[in-house]
């Protein structure tokens, strides 16, 4: 959940939302945002899975997929604690 | 005797006066002072803005999170038993103490945190004093978080019995329910926060009244005991959007309402303090200096808010000037609450007789969840006059109570898992680092202390005071940690070097008189227990010492900037 910038114009009510959703997610921002990081992480090995030797029986719907995953793909693998690709044909830096 | 004519109300009023002078004259000054705040400065959040934990927040919202985070049961339970010393000392050690003492430790600690990329004190402790010192707070914190967790898990249990207020249990129970109702809807379903709180507090009031109709009285006490372990265990292992974030939430909102309404109850009903303003001697208690300072905790001065405050809050520090508002303010708000129940337990009784019932002497004062009990039949009385029948005003302060007790139990096991597993990685034993195993041991923690018992009763008032004197051994090296920094930087140490002196005189004058008692009584568990947290304490005191040695030999304030700026 986001929350966007309200200004004084938009009324009383419109900042009442902004303050109560704050209020809501501020304290867990982090915890929340690491917990989505460890699932998005879990999504990654799927859908590289294949070319990591793990058979995977949904491959032909996870290839589709690689595309848009590679903007994350650099910062998956270094977080992960890999240095460079962990794949040979996909190379990566 | 209440000399006559002292009104409960007039009394407020001056402690209100003089918050409101301590933050306008005292706190500025502090932050103009001793720590050169300043709003031109980049805070963490901005120079680290990582929108995960580094992120700029509203200081209205900080501020209601840090007031929150500090506030649980204690500052309710600490002046219900210290009222047996009658209302003048808690009153004063509440008011002055979270002055002078608790509100300037919580604001140096975010104060120094901040100027130290958001670093937790633990981590400051371990720049300013070594290695080993971060090892040894990190251990007070592992005993004081099992120990008031145990204590808390018995007084919910004792709530929750027939002879307290079972009709407390329904909605305490719904309470989760609609928790984690509420945090599907937001995180699945993306439902409206406004309309989902105010359906939830609609609901969770129209429960409060369904459990004065159907009380639960099924399990024992042991019974209800092992169900809040179990509880502790889930509540830890689960994704906290699920269960944790949405019932802070809710229970955060609760306490503002619950204070605010039991203010708007005093006032209305005007009382007169039934209790003695000093009853010095009362039988069989212990004496009031120094032990009226280890009951009291949390309310006056309490180490374990400088965690909160070093940790999550410094990080979201929008500017440096918003650290006297969060850090001060949130103290006194916290204070606030301890002021109510010195009130309620002092003039919330309908007759003097009643309350030497239940503050005779130390023995019939020792049952923690008979104190409570004190609490809630006080607030209960002032509620009524704001409309609320009594039997359920008696019900909603309970219910707001325990999920107090039980926010705290979740979101501490929680954090002893953290240390568990820290410890594991520490040690190189993976297991450890296993979210369910290392939940275990830290509920196995808590456990130890929920049934802990001294000649075949509950330990209450002796666990009490164990965890006073360790939250307060903890308040004290806060203080010296910010002290020793002051110290680096070449500023005056009057404002933090006299209440770290009290702190520390008071914890460890009261640590050996009990010492010597369990000694005497041949308690060796309690014995082993007191003693490894005195020891801790010396040892880290000593530690301190010998950094200030180093300091002076080589010391320079840049060598401190550079450290804090290149810690990670």
């Amino acid at each position: 959940m986001t929350s966007e910038r309200v200004t004084a114009k938009e009324g009383p009510w419109a900042q009442l939302r902004e303050l109560l959703t704050e209020f809501y997610v501020a304290p867990y921002r982090g915890a929340v945002a690491r917990a989505r990081r460890d699932e998005d992480d879990l999504f990654m090995l799927f859908v590289y899975a294949e070319m990591m030797g793990v058979p995977n029986p949904a491959t032909y719907y996870t290839l589709e997929l690689q595309p848009l995953l590679l903007e994350r793909f650099h910062e998956w693998h270094t977080r992960i604690g890999m240095e460079h690709s962990p794949l040979d044909h996909f190379r990566c830096c | 005797m209440s000399p006559p004519g002292i009104s409960p109300i007039a009394v407020t009023l001056l402690a209100l006066a003089a918050y409101w002078l301590a933050y306008r004259f005292y706190a500025a000054h502090l932050a103009r002072r001793l720590f050169e705040l300043d709003d031109a400065r980049p805070t963490p959040a901005h120079a680290l803005r990582d929108d995960t934990d580094y992120v700029p927040a509203n200081r209205y919202v900080l501020f209601g999170h840090q007031f929150a985070s500090i506030t649980g049961l204690s500052p309710m339970l600490g002046p219900a038993i210290a009222v047996i010393w009658g209302w003048l000392p808690a009153l004063l050690w509440v008011v002055l103490g979270a002055i002078f003492v608790g509100a300037v430790q919580d604001f140096s600690a975010l104060a120094v945190s901040i100027r130290a990329r958001g670093m937790s004190i633990g981590k400051v402790t371990e720049s300013l004093v070594g290695q080993r010192a971060k090892t040894l707070f990190h251990l007070l914190i592992f005993f004081l978080i099992a120990l008031a967790m145990g204590v808390f898990v018995h007084i919910v249990a004792t709530l929750f019995s027939p002879d307290f207020y079972p009709e407390s249990v329904l909605p305490t129970l719904a309470l989760m329910v609609i928790a984690v109702g509420m945090g599907l809807a937001i995180h699945r379903l993306g439902w409206s926060l406004r309309a989902l709180t105010a359906g939830a507090l609609g609901t969770l009031l129209l429960l409060v009244w369904a459990g004065t109709q159907y009380p639960v009285v099924g399990p024992s006490l042991a019974q209800w005991k092992w169900l809040l372990l179990a509880y502790a265990f889930a509540a830890s292992v689960l994704p906290v959007w699920l269960l944790l974030q949405p019932r802070d939430y809710t229970n955060s909102l609760l306490l503002y309402l619950g204070v605010a309404a039991m203010y708007a109850g005093f006032f209305l009903t005007n009382p007169s303090f039934v209790a003695p303003a000093v009853n010095p001697s009362p039988a069989g208690a212990p004496a009031m200096f120094p032990f009226a300072f280890i009951v009291i905790a949390c309310g006056a001065a309490s180490g374990f808010h400088a965690l909160v405050s070093s940790g999550t809050s410094a990080k979201q520090l929008d500017r440096e000037g918003d650290a006297r508002f969060v850090g001060y303010g949130a103290m006194l708000g916290e204070s606030l609450l301890g002021l109510m129940a010195v009130l309620a337990c002092t003039a919330g009784f309908v007759s003097r007789e009643a309350w030497l019932a239940r503050y005779e002497s130390w023995q019939t004062a020792d049952s923690l969840g008979g104190n409570i009990a004190a609490f809630i039949s006080g607030t209960t009385h002032f509620l009524s006059a704001v409309g609320f029948s009594a039997g359920l005003a008696s019900a909603a302060v309970t219910v707001l109570i325990v999920s107090f007790a039980l926010t705290s139990i979740d979101s501490a096991t929680r954090l002893l898992r953290y240390n568990v597993a820290e410890v594991g990685g520490t040690l190189g034993v993976a297991p450890l680092q296993n979210k369910y195993i290392a939940s275990a041991i830290a509920v196995a923690a808590i456990w130890f202390f929920a049934f802990f018992q001294v000649g075949g009763e509950y330990a209450g008032l002796v666990l009490w005071q164990l965890f006073g004197t360790t939250n307060q051994v903890l308040a004290a090296l806060a203080l010296l940690a910010v002290t020793v920094y002051l110290l680096r930087r070449g500023k005056p140490l009057i404002y933090t070097l006299p209440p770290m002196l009290l702190m520390l005189v008071s914890t460890l004058s009261a640590m050996v008189t009990n010492l010597a008692e369990f000694w005497r009584a041949g308690e060796w568990i309690l014995l082993l227990t007191g003693g490894s947290i005195f020891v801790l304490a010396v040892w880290l005191t000593g530690e301190a010492w010998l950094a200030v040695r180093r300091f002076r030999r080589r010391g320079a304030v840049e060598a401190l900037e550079v450290q804090f700026a290149q810690e990670p």
